[in-house]
């Protein structure tokens, strides 16, 4: 049993911990209480990307100096890393010395580049799964004692389970942001993001263009061929949206026939030309069947509703000219 | 309890309790440990809607059943409870005792009524706010001491984290089941419902009625006013379907201009009438310009897949569309 100091600190870090279901605030409370509560000088945490066979830095703190890499934080190749690997899969863990000789090389080169001598992996374990990996560092050529491995074991249930509450919610979070037939972020997502940048536009006054997107004939495809006919131009159309946007805009798909994609920073002319792209891809997509009415509208300062609003009217005319085309307001 | 017990209890609820993100499953862990918890006979937890001003129960002790019941909507208005609501407000603990002529009269009747003595309220608080409150409650005329009460409230910080963290979970993923327009159930939500209420329907023997109604000319709504006018017509469908449902009926947003409304032990007639005020209802909303076509299906014999259930109700939304609109036909099968 922990001793009764050890015991409330995990109390208080579990507490600490469930305070949060965001992943980055969740990590950020950790970091703040691990490294000392192992009395050790650096933690990081990865989570197990399975497909992949990666591990991927999620945090990381060293020498009073930490950095947050929530996002795109460094990979490793498992298969590089066989000692780690064992850890995730084993579920059991680990030191690594560099003054011992018969530790794994490659573990041991890693510490010495970042500057430890010892080294304890964790697996996090939630509900049974290993989700990711815990690792306990020392500048100090230390042997972690069975005491010390038991509480960094308890550490890591709490921090597992939080981190594992975290991404639960982070997955049903997207999933209600996301248009469940094509993939795209949906209406709701939209709504959101066109607020943010109509008001970031007009902070920076860098412009922000939208272009309202409704696919030609939709009824008329569901009348001939079904829901499943209907479903397959609409996967198309999001596919030919989703290769012809620059990187940064955002296609989403807002129900029904219609989609819109929001081009920060584009002017009128770089909206079309991406409406074009997508109008080709479409058509080769669909060997010629398929096309769609654009609109496309372009704001410094005003309001999201009125931007649409005119985006929308441009892609009615464009309809009522016939379809497969784009108009600019 | 010992000190050193109690540390490793809360730790150990803690570990429990953030162990999953189902409120179900949270408040019944809790309710499983409560009593070797606190020493009482119980500890029953509410939740706080302060939209609605009430206390929604999550659980509640039965003196003559010795067990712990999760109730369906019990509500308590706050302001029948002018106690209750200063334990929420001022976020502190109070105690009430039967045995006590100058506690809350409203509390002690309560107790009374379920045959207990002693009550301690604490408030559940999570990031600043009191989302509920934990009743400790004893068969006992007792005194909850100094220690008891700080025992207590930390196990109420510890529960608040975890009902609270649970909650938030289920907002997202209601959300995700929500259409966008008029947060109605979507259709992926509905093929859930549909075959869950068949396969009820065929275990129970009860009747199952569907509805499906496509709104009448959104197209031409579209065209001339836009896709914000005809989203105003969808949320005037939507809201007169949700305001003629009968208690249990499930109303549901397919997509486009189509709806469908599930009815769990409605006959056709039942059915035809949930209908017919709903197409009065949009009438009145949208001052005369909206009018939908539906059509009813029975679950039986004939019917017997969802799918099946779907497509008659639906050919039949199709005849009353052809017929000239505004109207619901029942299908023959």
């Amino acid at each position: 049993m922990p001793s009764p100091n050890r015991l409330s600190a995990l109390l208080e870090l579990s507490r600490a911990l469930s305070s949060s279901l965001e992943l980055e605030e969740v990590l950020e409370q950790m970091l703040q209480r691990v490294a000392r509560l192992a009395g050790a000088t650096g933690t990081a945490v990865s989570r197990w990307d399975r497909e992949r066979e990666v591990l991927v830095t999620l945090v990381h703190h060293t020498h009073g100096s930490r950095s947050l890499a929530t996002f795109d934080g460094e990979e490793f190749e498992l298969d590089r890393f066989p000692l780690s690997a064992q850890v995730l899969e084993k579920q059991l863990p680990a030191q690594v010395r560099l003054s011992n000789p018969r530790d794994d090389a490659r573990e041991r080169r890693l510490l010495e580049s970042l500057g430890f001598r010892s080294l304890l992996m964790l697996p996090l374990v939630a509900r049974g799964e290993t989700i990711g990996l815990m690792e306990i560092a020392d500048v100090n050529d230390r042997a972690f004692t069975p005491q010390d491995v038991e509480f960094c074991q308890a550490v890591c249930d709490v921090v597992a389970t939080a981190m594992h509450n975290a991404m639960l919610y982070e997955q049903a979070r997207d999933m209600a942001r996301r248009d469940q037939l094509t993939g795209l972020p949906n209406r709701r997502a939209f709504d959101e993001m066109l607020d943010e940048h109509v008001a970031r536009a007009a902070r920076s006054g860098q412009p922000v263009g939208l272009l309202v997107i409704d696919l030609d004939g939709l009824k008329k495809i569901n009348d001939g061929g079904g829901h499943t006919a209907g479903d397959a131009a609409l996967c198309a159309a999001a596919d030919a949206l989703r290769a012809s946007v620059r990187a940064g805009d955002l296609p989403c798909r807002l129900g029904g026939d219609e989609f819109a994609v929001v081009l920060a920073g584009a002017d009128a002319a770089g909206a079309l030309v991406v409406a074009e792209r997508a109008q080709q891809a479409l058509a080769d997509a669909s060997g010629g069947v398929y096309s769609f009415s654009g609109g496309v509208a372009v704001e410094v300062i005003g309001s999201a509703s009125e931007l649409y609003r005119l985006a929308d009217d441009a892609a009615y005319r464009a309809k009522q000219a016939g379809g497969g085309r784009t108009l600019a307001v | 309890m010992a000190p050193q017990n109690r540390l490793q209890a809360l730790f150990d609820l803690s570990r429990t309790l953030s162990s999953s993100l189902e409120l179900t499953e949270v408040v019944g862990r809790f309710t499983d440990q409560a009593a070797g918890l606190t020493g009482a006979t119980a500890a029953d937890l509410s939740s706080h809607d302060p939209e609605r001003d009430v206390l929604v129960q999550l659980t509640e002790y039965l003196k003559h059943e010795d067990r712990v019941s999760i109730p369906q909507d019990r509500l308590y208005p706050l302001a029948d409870f002018p106690a209750t609501r200063l334990v929420l407000d001022e976020q502190r603990p109070l105690q009430i005792r039967v045995s006590r002529p100058e506690d809350d009269p409203a509390e002690r009747q309560l107790l009374e009524e379920r045959g207990l003595q002693s009550l301690l309220m604490l408030p559940l608080v999570a990031r600043g706010a009191s989302i509920g409150l934990m009743e400790i409650v004893d068969v006992d005329d007792r005194v909850f001491d100094d220690h008891d009460v700080e025992f207590c409230q930390t196990l109420c910080d510890v529960v608040a984290a975890a009902v609270h963290n649970a909650q938030l979970y289920q907002q997202v993923k209601e959300l995700a089941l929500r259409d966008q327009v008029t947060a109605l159930y979507n259709r992926h939500c509905f093929e859930e419902q549909l075959e869950a209420a068949v396969a009820r329907s065929r275990r129970s023997g009860e009747t199952l009625a569907l509805l499906v109604i496509d709104l009448d000319g959104l197209k031409r709504i579209n065209d001339l006013g836009g896709h914000q006018a005809g989203d105003e017509a969808l949320r005037a469908a939507a809201d007169a379907l949700r305001g003629s449902c009968r208690l249990g009926d499930v109303p549901c947003r397919l997509g486009g201009d189509e709806f469908a409304v599930i009815l769990p032990g409605a006959t056709a007639e039942a059915a035809t009438m949930v209908a017919e005020r709903a197409q009065q209802r949009l009438r009145e909303i949208g001052r005369g310009q909206f009018s939908f076509s539906g059509g009813v299906a029975l679950s039986g014999d004939q019917l017997v897949t969802p799918y099946e259930l779907y497509r008659t109700a639906d050919i039949a939304a199709y005849r009353a569309k052809t017929a000239g609109g505004a109207r619901t036909l029942v299908s023959a099968g």
